[in-house]
C-alpha cells in the first residue's frame, strides 16, 4: 500500500537541481493524459439553478415559519421570491437540455435511482403549492386549502434545497462522489444563508429581524461545513486548491460570508444590513460555482480516478 | 442499487429464457485494424468524429465518444527484454499494445439508473440502450458513467454509446464489430461461456509469461456487478485509459438519500426554530 500512497501524494518536480528526492517518483499511468472520464455536460445554467432554487426551497420554508411567527411581511415576501425563484429556475433547467422541446419527458417515469427524476416530481408539486398558497392570500379565497398548501411548500423546501446534492453526488465525478456525505449540509446551509439574505435585502425595515438571524447562523454553518468537506475530502480536495477558478471562487465565497456576517451583526443600519444579506446571496453562489468548477476539474485530470479509486481500495 | 445477479434483464422484468450477451475482446490478439471501428460506424451510421492526427500512435480516434461507439487503443511500451528472438534477431524492447474499448453494458449500469426520462433501458439480451426518440439530452448520464463511455452529440443534443447492435442481436445477427474482427479478438456470445473461455485464455497467457495479464470486468463481485462487455489485458486498465476500479455512483444511492433526508430535516427544523423566536 505505500506505494499507492506514495502516488496520492505526488511531489511536484523540484526546481534545484541539486536536491535528489529519496521518494522515487511514480508518476501516474493513463493513457496519453485523456480524460478518463467524460466532463459533465452542463452549462453555467445548472450551478445557477442550485443557487436560485436553493434560494427557493429555504424561502418557502422561511415564509412557513414566518407566518407561524406572525411576520406576514416577511412570510408573503418570501414566499413570492420562492415562486418567482422556481420559475427562474424552470428556464434554466429547461435551457440546459440538450432537446429543450421533450423536457416532458422527465414525466415518463419516477426513480428513486435518479435523483433529477424525484428532484422534478417534487419541484412539480413545490412550485403549484407556492402557488396556491400566494393565490389564496392575495385573493383571500380558500384559506384552509391556502394553509394547507404553504403547510406543503414549507416542509418540501428543505427537498428542493438538498437534493440537488444528492444529484451530484451521485455521479463518477470524483470530488462530487466523494463528499456526498457532506454535500447536502453544504447545500441546506447555502440555501438557508442565501434566502436569508435576500429576504434581509427585499424585507420591510421592521420585518428582517428573523431573516437576518436566519442568514448569519446560516453562513456560519456554511462556514463550517465547507471547511469540514474539504477535511473530508483530504486527496480529493485537490481541485478546491489548485484549479484556479474552483480555488477563486471558493475564497470569494468564504470572503463574502464573512463580510455579510459582520455587516449584519455590527450594525444596526439597516442599509447596511441590507448589503450584507447580498453578501449571503454572492457567497451562495460563488460557492456553489467553486463546487462544480471542483467536480469537472476531477473528471479531466485522469489521476483522480486512478490514485482515488486505488486510495478507497486500500482503505 | 447495486445488482449480484448476472441476468440483469430479469430484474428489468424480461420475462424470457434468453441468456444474457456480451463481449469478451481479448486485446493480446488485437491487431489495431480497427475494423470493429469502421463496422460499427457503417452498421449503425454514427456520424463522423474528425478527421484529426492526434499524435496518439496509431490511435486518431481518440476516445469512445457519442460518435465513436468502439475505440482501438494503442500503447507503445519499453520493455526490459533482451531475448534473443531467433537467428540473431533480438527483441527490439518496445512492445504494441492494441484494445478495441466499447461500451461495458454494466450489470448496474449507472447511467441506466440515473437516466430521469427512461430513455435507457435494458434489453432482453442484458445490454443497456439508449432510445433516441425518449432522449432529452439531460446530460446526467454522461456525469454517472465510470468508464467515460456516453456522450452528448453535439447538433443533436442527445446522448448515443454503443447499442451491442440491438437491432442486430434481435435479428440473429452477431453486432458488426465482432463479425468484423479479423481475429476474434473481440468474441460475442453468451456472458457465461465467454467467462469460461477468458479464463482458459488467460491461464494460456499466464503460462507463456504474460505476468500483467489479467481479466477486466469478469467479476461480479467488482464495483458495477461485472461488465456485460468485459477485457483480457495485458497491464493495468489504467494504462489503456481505463478506470482500475470502476464503481457504480447509484450503488451508494440510499447512505446519500438518507445524508440529504438529514439535511433537509436540520434545514427545515432550524429556519423553523430561528424564525418562531419572534420578531
Amino acid at each position: 500500500m505505500t506505494e499507492e500512497l506514495n502516488i496520492a501524494q505526488k511531489e511536484k518536480p523540484m526546481k534545484s537541481s541539486g536536491e535528489v528526492s529519496m521518494v522515487p517518483q511514480i508518476s501516474p499511468t493513463s493513457y496519453y493524459g485523456n480524460p478518463i472520464l467524460k466532463s459533465p455536460t452542463w452549462k453555467a445554467d445548472i450551478p445557477t439553478y442550485f443557487i436560485v432554487g436553493g434560494l427557493s426551497g429555504a424561502s418557502a420554508t422561511l415564509a412557513l415559519g414566518a407566518q407561524f411567527s406572525g411576520n406576514l411581511s416577511l412570510a408573503n415576501r418570501s414566499r413570492v421570491t420562492a415562486l418567482v425563484g422556481m420559475g427562474i429556475s424552470s428556464v434554466f433547467l429547461i435551457k440546459d437540455l440538450g432537446r429543450p422541446d421533450r423536457f416532458y419527458n422527465m414525466l415518463r417515469v419516477i426513480k428513486p435511482t435518479s435523483p433529477m427524476s424525484i428532484g422534478t416530481w417534487v419541484i412539480s408539486i413545490f412550485s403549484p403549492a407556492l402557488a396556491v398558497g400566494i393565490a389564496s392570500d392575495l385573493f383571500s379565497v380558500f384559506p384552509f386549502l391556502g394553509s394547507a398548501a404553504n403547510i406543503v411548500s414549507g416542509v418540501l423546501g428543505p427537498v428542493v434545497s438538498t437534493y440537488t446534492a444528492v444529484l451530484i453526488s451521485n455521479t463518477a465525478v470524483p470530488v462530487w462522489h466523494e463528499a456526498r456525505k457532506e454535500l447536502p449540509f453544504v447545500f441546506a446551509a447555502s440555501s438557508a444563508s442565501s434566502a436569508g439574505g435576500l429576504a434581509t435585502f427585499l424585507g420591510k425595515k421592521h420585518s428582517i429581524g428573523q431573516a437576518s438571524r436566519v442568514s448569519v447562523l446560516a453562513a456560519v454553518a456554511e462556514l463550517f461545513m465547507t471547511s469540514y468537506m474539504d477535511n473530508k475530502l483530504g486527496f480529493f480536495a485537490r481541485p478546491y486548491k489548485e484549479n484556479k477558478k474552483a480555488s477563486l471562487l471558493s475564497k470569494l465565497s468564504k470572503a463574502s460570508a464573512v463580510i455579510g456576517i459582520v455587516s449584519t451583526i455590527k450594525t444596526h443600519n439597516p442599509w447596511v444590513k441590507r448589503l450584507g444579506g447580498l453578501c449571503f446571496v454572492a457567497s451562495s453562489a460563488f460557492l456553489r460555482f467553486s463546487i462544480f468548477e471542483a467536480g469537472i476539474e476531477s473528471t479531466k485530470d485522469p489521476s483522480y480516478v486512478v490514485e482515488g479509486q486505488k486510495l478507497n481500495r486500500a482503505q | 442499487m447495486k445488482l449480484t445477479t448476472s441476468d440483469p434483464s430479469k430484474v428489468a422484468g424480461w420475462n424470457t429464457n434468453q441468456p444474457r450477451m456480451g463481449f469478451f475482446t481479448d486485446t493480446s490478439i488485437c491487431i489495431g485494424c480497427k475494423a470493429c471501428e469502421v463496422a460499427c460506424k457503417e452498421w449503425n451510421q454514427v456520424p463522423e468524429d474528425g478527421l484529426n492526427f492526434l499524435g496518439s500512435s496509431y490511435d486518431n480516434t481518440g476516445s469512445l465518444s457519442a460518435n465513436s461507439w468502439r475505440h482501438v487503443a494503442f500503447i507503445e511500451q519499453k520493455t526490459q527484454s533482451q531475448k534473443q528472438l531467433s537467428d540473431g534477431i533480438k527483441d527490439s524492447g518496445v512492445r504494441w499494445l492494441m484494445s478495441s474499448d466499447v461500451c461495458k453494458h454494466c450489470t448496474s449500469a449507472a447511467c441506466l439508473e440515473v437516466c430521469p426520462t427512461g430513455a435507457l433501458f435494458r434489453t432482453e439480451f442484458g445490454t443497456v440502450v439508449v432510445q433516441s426518440d425518449v432522449c432529452n439530452g439531460c446530460g446526467y448520464c454522461v456525469s454517472a458513467c465510470p468508464f467515460g463511455v456516453i456522450d452528448q452529440r453535439r447538433g443533436d443534443g442527445r446522448v448515443w454509446k454503443c447499442t451491442l447492435c440491438y437491432d442486430r442481436l434481435k435479428g440473429g445477427l452477431e453486432p458488426a464489430c465482432a463479425k468484423a474482427c479479423p481475429t476474434k479478438s473481440i468474441q460475442f456470445g453468451e456472458l457465461d461461456d465467454l467467462r469460461v473461455a477468458a479464463r482458459k485464455r488467460l491461464e494460456v497467457l499466464e503460462a507463456s509469461g504474460e505476468t500483467k495479464a489479467q481479466l477486466y470486468g469478469d467479476d461480479e463481485k467488482d464495483g458495477v456487478g461485472g461488465f456485460g462487455a468485459f477485457f483480457l489485458l495485458l497491464d493495468e486498465p489504467q494504462v489503456y485509459g481505463l478506470p482500475p476500479d470502476p464503481i457504480s455512483a447509484t450503488n451508494d444511492i440510499s447512505s446519500e438519500w438518507k445524508s440529504a433526508g438529514k439535511a433537509a430535516l436540520a434545514l427545515l427544523g432550524s429556519i423553523l426554530l430561528t424564525v418562531g423566536i419572534k420578531k
